[in-house]
């Protein structure tokens, strides 16, 4: 990994100044489901949270306790069903279906459990097209900024491979250089380690280290404790409630 | 009801709707088949035993008169079955729209003791009486001819008789009345007399006893003609019929192609369920895996799947058959109908019925059983890792590395995606062009013979032609003809039925066997009207000596007749010597061509003309000149035999080919249907599966208007290609059609017109298939991302 982050990944790309202090902010969000047998469950139970830009935030949790619902509606993947959710000072409930997938492909990464690099492409037609998609990244320059991601990831050898023929830890590289295609300031990755051996898992580990000192910030789902021992801040759900939330040496997992 | 079964019931509550789009494909795939199939079965069986009722003669010998004791000698023969008599004469019949047709009057002389080319009564009352007639059923729509209805018939002296109607009878052995424009009369010798016409039998009827071929029929007729000519009463012409019906061989022919497309559309239908069931399984995988982790085995696992798609098979296969049977005889009962033939059993042969379940509940069982039994397999570990986005098989990796379209990679991406499954994109392909190319060929074939009818009628250079029950000289028939308002041209021409004989070294005999005689026309020397295309040699010189032009038709019966070839035309008791100089193109019959003083150095029948052929004044009414040629003609006391105009010919080709076109056209459209709900559901099934790749789309940050247009790109790729091939194969196919045509058929040269219609029929359908692809894609992005990510 020779590539410097810093050097292809910004830390405040395309964020007002406004959003420099607190960049991710929910007000007393509440998410919940009607069940087919008319019951209602409560994913989250008016969730308050700020999330200000730069950090490393590690969110645990059992299963159940609304961890993914909490990433999901940061993303913009889904909407509370009461409150508010606020990232970079952009009211996602105020956007409508294009405006938000835009929006999404410009500020948030995502980067999930099983990779899901689309198979018809080769790790850098995966991260081209998602520069293709938004089009933040200007044409001329993908190619080369899909390369440096790729070499950013340790994977410049693999670049023209189907995911198919890619490890889980090589795919999940892949993965991370795609959701950091369009540079943008927030990274999400839903237990990105749950599908990982240890010693890919830690690779994977000091890539998120080496992104968050060079200013990104990180939310990560995971149940991994030596991951989320490396972020700056852990948030613990319980019930769709947050119990804790602290520095990692107060937070037992 | 224990756990297992109450999994398969909630199952079936939750997969409802996936169940019941299986059962409908297989209900359409399956009704399709066992139509088209007992349709093959039943008619193939019918119009050979339909035509057996008739008991068609298959010698017909011409005398002056036949009388008993002349049929009796002949029935003697060795290898005769039997012999009967009758006469054919033509004359007109007013119908029901006040305007006249063509009447084929058949004069039989005892009906209760009929042997051969026998009618059986469908209406009215049997046998006809002397002072009535009897008309056959497929006029009805023309004629009121219920028993009792006075019909009004010319006589061979211009005046009209009146006689009644003694109801309706059913001729298995000709085309439908509303094909040939023509009325089929049936009446005894006395009835025929009070019309004018000759009441003596003419044509001795024989039927062999065992016909083994055309040529052995000729055999016995020339050994027939041979003895009767040592008795002294020789025939003065002797005909060979074909032994089937009119339409058989191509019906048969049409109705396998019908069997066969039908077979793709089933299979078709089946792998289409195969294929949803995949797609179904491949979302119950990690159920797959966790019922593994818990000890289920993977028999268990299988036979819980199977006692869901079991009973949807049987299902299918009990709304199939019986929809199936219901439109097969819907099928026989139109074409009995356009065939004219009598369908005395509808019954399915029980093997054939027995096969048709076999197929439709084993095709689709083994179409279904093999991903319920992959995925049963699956270890228990990969089930429950499975990423929900499938692994890439070989065809499809070796796309994904060809197909590239630098600086589009959303393109790309769409393109590669559509060979993610290869024998799915082939089932589509399938459809798709054999669908496809069927439409085309029909439309292509109808218009190319539709086009070249056309320009064969106008090569004719005639609108219309009358021909009169006698011969008449030729100046009288063109003065009458010249004084109706509206004629342009009037010319009289002579026409002769000849035989061809063999000649010095050459041998003439027919190809197929059979006797054919042919029609040998005289024109003008200073003719307008003959414009008929000379595609090889040159026309008759005048004063060169005994030359001819042949049509392709004859050049089909009769190979030997090239240019340069010579052969002699019997005509009566003479024997003359003719050179074929030239070919000329014609639909018809077969013809000769040559001026009035090679006409008359064959036939000697001098200035004695049986047709004036006559071209309208630009812009008129055809129909009112020739109404007014009938009369004009009548009011001289000259009463034609028959009048024929060019649209009366065309119309009656179009009805020909339209029986045709219509089985092609139920081919193509129960291709079409099938293909185009294989392509829907293949496409949408296409679009839904992936559903979790919509979202990680999603996930991107692509707009939903972007990821419908990738999926939009897909199905717009598959629909080209498929377009492509449907093009490519019909036109192969639609030439092979018009190569049959032009030389079993027309005998012109039949150009391919490709048909635009068919091709926009054929885009609304590839429009069709991209709107499905629309909509569930609209449909797979109405789902929360939320949902399309989340592991069941």
């Amino acid at each position: 990994m020779s590539t410097s982050v810093e050097s292809i990944t910004g830390t405040d790309a395309g964020l007002p100044a406004s959003a420099a202090r607190e960049l991710i902010e929910l007000n007393g969000a509440v998410k919940s489901y009607t069940l087919r047998g008319g019951q209602t469950c409560h994913a989250l139970r008016g969730i308050t949270l700020r999330i200000a830009m730069g950090e490393y935030v590690a969110i645990l949790g059992k299963s159940g306790s609304g961890k993914s619902t909490l990433l999901n509606l940061i993303a913009g993947l889904d909407r509370p069903t009461t409150g508010t959710v606020r990232i970079a000072g952009a009211n996602l409930l105020a956007l409508n279906e294009n405006g938000a997938a835009l929006w999404r492909g410009k500020h948030v990464g995502v980067v999930f459990q099983f990779f899901q690099l689309l198979p018809t492409l080769t790790s850098l037609e995966n991260i081209i097209l998602a520069m293709e998609l938004v089009g933040k990244i200007p044409k001329a320059q993908r190619r080369d900024r899909a390369l440096d991601l790729l070499q950013l990831v340790g994977l410049s050898d693999q670049a023209h491979k189907l995911p198919s023929t890619l490890s889980g830890g090589q795919q999940q590289r892949a993965a991370i250089a795609r959701a950091l295609a369009n540079d943008p300031p927030i990274l999400l990755a839903d237990e990105p380690t749950g599908n990982l051996d240890t010693e890919t898992a830690a690779d994977i580990n000091g890539l998120f280290q080496q992104l968050a000192q060079q200013g990104k910030t990180l939310l990560i789902v995971t149940h991994d404790a030596n991951l989320a021992q490396t972020a700056h801040r852990i948030i613990e759900l319980k019930d769709g409630t947050v119990v804790s939330d602290g520095a990692p040496q107060r937070v037992t997992t | 009801m224990n756990m297992r079964w109450r999994k398969v019931a909630g199952d079936f509550r939750l997969y409802g709707l996936q169940i019941g789009l299986i059962a409908l494909v297989l209900v359409l795939g399956t009704a399709g088949v066992v139509a088209a199939l007992n349709a093959q079965a039943i008619l193939k069986r019918e119009i050979a035993g339909s035509y057996a009722m008739a008991a068609s003669p298959d010698i017909v010998l011409w005398f002056d008169r036949v009388e008993p004791p002349l049929q009796e000698s002949i029935a003697k023969e060795e290898g005769v079955a039997a012999v009967d008599a009758r006469r054919v004469v033509f004359t007109r019949i007013a119908v029901k729209d006040g305007t006249w047709l063509p009447m084929r009057l058949t004069i039989v002389r005892d009906f209760s003791a009929q042997k051969l080319g026998t009618v059986h009564l469908h209406a009215g009352s049997w046998p006809a009486s002397d002072s009535a007639i009897l008309i056959e059923q497929s006029g009805e729509t023309l004629i009121d001819a219920t028993s009792g209805t006075p019909l009004r018939i010319r006589m061979p002296n211009g005046e009209i008789a009146t006689l009644p109607s003694a109801g309706l009878v059913h001729d298995t052995a000709v085309a439908p009345s509303t094909q040939d424009r023509m009325i089929y009369a049936y009446a005894t010798p006395a009835a025929a007399a009070m019309l004018g016409q000759n009441p003596n039998l003419d044509q001795l009827l024989v039927k062999m006893k065992q016909r083994a071929s055309a040529a052995a029929a000729y055999a016995l007729g020339t050994e027939l003609s041979s003895t009767l000519t040592r008795y002294g009463t020789p025939a003065q012409r002797m005909d060979v019929l074909p032994a089937e019906h009119p339409h058989g061989p191509l019906m048969t022919a049409m109705l396998r192609v019908l069997g066969v497309l039908s077979v793709i559309a089933f299979a078709c239908s089946a792998a289409l369920a195969g294929y949803m069931v995949s797609a179904w399984m491949r979302r119950e995988v990690r159920q797959v895996g966790i019922m593994k982790a818990i000890g289920a085995r993977s028999h268990q696992i299988a036979w819980q799947y199977l006692a869901l798609v079991g009973p949807t098979v049987v299902l299918a296969l009990v709304i199939a058959l019986p929809l199936g049977m219901a439109f097969g005889r819907a099928i026989v009962a139109y074409y009995a109908v356009s065939l004219n033939i009598d369908v005395a059993n509808g019954d399915v042969p029980q093997a054939l019925l027995l096969q048709e379940i076999a197929f439709a509940l084993g095709i689709p069982l083994v179409a279904m059983i093999l991903p319920i039994v992959r995925a049963a397999r699956m270890s228990p570990h990969t089930a429950i890792h499975d990423t929900g986005i499938t692994a890439l098989p070989g065809a499809s990796r070796l796309a994904s590395r060809l197909i590239k379209f630098p600086g589009h990679l959303r393109w790309t991406f769409a393109l590669r995606n559509s060979w993610r499954r290869p024998w799915r994109l082939l089932t589509m392909l399938l459809a798709l062009s054999a669908g496809g190319a069927l439409l085309l060929m029909t439309h292509s074939n109808y218009e190319s013979l539709m086009r070249v009818i056309d320009v064969s009628l106008s090569h004719q250079g005639h609108d219309i032609e009358v021909l009169m029950q006698r011969p008449v000289p030729g100046a009288q028939l063109e003065t009458i003809a010249r004084g109706v308002p509206g004629v342009e041209i009037a010319e009289a021409w002579r026409r002769a039925s000849v035989n061809v004989a063999p000649r010095d070294t050459v041998s003439v005999t027919p190809s197929s066997g059979e006797n054919r005689r042919v029609t040998l026309t005289g024109y003008p020397v200073d003719t307008r009207l003959f414009r008929l295309p000379v595609v090889q040699g040159r026309a008759p010189r005048a004063g060169s000596g005994n030359e001819v032009l042949v049509t392709r038709t004859v050049q089909e019966v009769f190979p030997q007749l090239q240019i340069g070839s010579r052969a002699d035309l019997l005509f009566r008791d003479r024997r003359v010597g003719v050179t074929v100089v030239g070919t000329v193109e014609e639909i018809g019959l077969p013809a000769l061509y040559t001026d009035f003083a090679t006409f008359d150095a064959v036939t000697a029948l001098g200035d004695a003309s049986s047709a004036v052929r006559v071209m309208a004044r630009d812009g008129r009414d055809i129909e009112l000149v020739t109404s007014a040629l009938d009369q004009s003609f009548l009011s001289a006391g000259l009463a034609p035999g028959q009048i024929i105009s060019r649209n009366m010919v065309r119309d009656a080709l179009d009805e020909h080919f339209n029986v045709v076109g219509d089985v092609v056209r139920m081919v193509a459209l129960a291709a079409a249907l099938v293909g185009a709900i294989i392509l829907a559901a293949t496409t949408s099934l296409n679009v839904l599966e992936r559903a979790r790749e919509i979202g990680i789309l999603r996930a991107m940050g692509a707009t939903p208007r972007r990821i419908t247009a990738i999926f939009l790109a897909e199905g717009a790729s598959i629909t080209a290609v498929g377009f492509l091939l449907a093009v490519a194969i019909s036109i192969p196919l639609t030439l092979a059609v018009l190569n049959a045509a032009e030389h079993q058929l027309l005998h012109v040269a039949v150009p391919l017109h490709f048909s635009l219609k068919g091709l926009a029929i054929l885009s609304s359908g590839a429009l069709v298939v991209l709107l499905t692809v629309l909509l569930a894609v609209s449909y797979s992005l109405r789902k929360p991302v939320r949902e399309t990510l989340a592991y069941e």
